[in-house]
């Protein structure tokens, strides 16, 4: 599966050089799947309301680069996979029994996916994950009945490794 | 069943020592990453399976906890 993806960038008036080097790693605390590259997937309102959530807010601008995303080998899909998404309870769950983490503080998602990186046990390219937007659909099967599908999960992508998985170019489109 | 993976990682956990682990694992820990705690799924794997020993349910984390909302605004 090839996606197009997202990244929203503080403008520091360097686009010839994010096109050049991007996509960036990203060097925050929040980055909940690990280290890696986080783009936004196929939405670009969602890549526009972090630029104004997260820079225009304080003060700063922003740019957005789009590329695409080879998804087809190594991704580790917990948005179209219901495999992924076991096996990752599944992981978690096998890090609570083995009690090896002292502090509950560290039991974290990106410490375990960070861990079996180094180990040789976590060797996806990217990881796909979705969450419970603001705006997400929840279109009931029947009225009577409680199951509903969600529809417009925002998707986030983690690409670990660019190798394979970047397809170049990655191109500012915004601001125009 | 247990999938390839968390098999390969209790693999990789049985062969270390806790001195090993810990060395390891502290030098992840200092990246100071943050995102979803392994707590907030416990209350998932007590239901399936009445395995897991005793982990402190007691944090408030799965009180009006909102999946992902918080990590994605941190991460992207």
């Amino acid at each position: 599966m090839i996606v197009v993806a997202y990244q929203t960038l503080e403008d520091r008036d360097n686009i010839d050089q994010i096109e050049a080097e991007g996509p960036y790693i990203c060097r925050r605390h929040g980055s909940w799947l690990g280290l890696g590259y986080y783009l936004w997937d196929t939405k670009y309102e969602w890549s526009y309301e972090w630029g104004v959530n997260s820079y225009e807010r304080n003060g700063k601008g922003f740019v957005i680069a789009e590329c695409r995303l080879d998804l087809s080998k190594d991704c580790f899909d917990l948005v179209g996979s219901v495999q992924h998404q076991m096996d990752f309870l599944e992981i978690i769950q096998q890090m609570i029994i083995s009690k090896r983490i002292k502090n509950e503080k560290e039991a974290i998602v990106p410490n375990l996916i960070q861990f079996m990186k180094t180990k040789g046990v976590f060797n996806f390219k990217s990881i796909r994950a979705n969450d419970f937007h603001k705006d997400i659909v929840r279109l009931k099967f029947r009225n009577d009945k409680n199951e509903y599908m969600v529809l417009n999960q925002r998707v986030q992508i983690c690409v670990i490794t660019k190798k394979d998985v970047l397809l170049q170019p990655f191109r500012v489109i915004y601001p125009k | 069943m247990k999938s390839e993976m968390a098999n390969r990682l209790k693999e990789v956990l049985d062969n270390m020592t806790q001195e090993q682990f810990d060395q390891e694992w502290s030098a992840i820990t200092a990246l100071n990453l943050e995102g979803p705690a392994f707590v907030e799924v416990v209350e998932y794997f007590a239901v399936m399976q009445a395995q897991l020993g005793s982990y402190d349910l007691k944090t408030p984390q799965l009180v009006g906890y909102k999946a992902g909302e918080n990590n994605y605004a941190l991460a992207a």
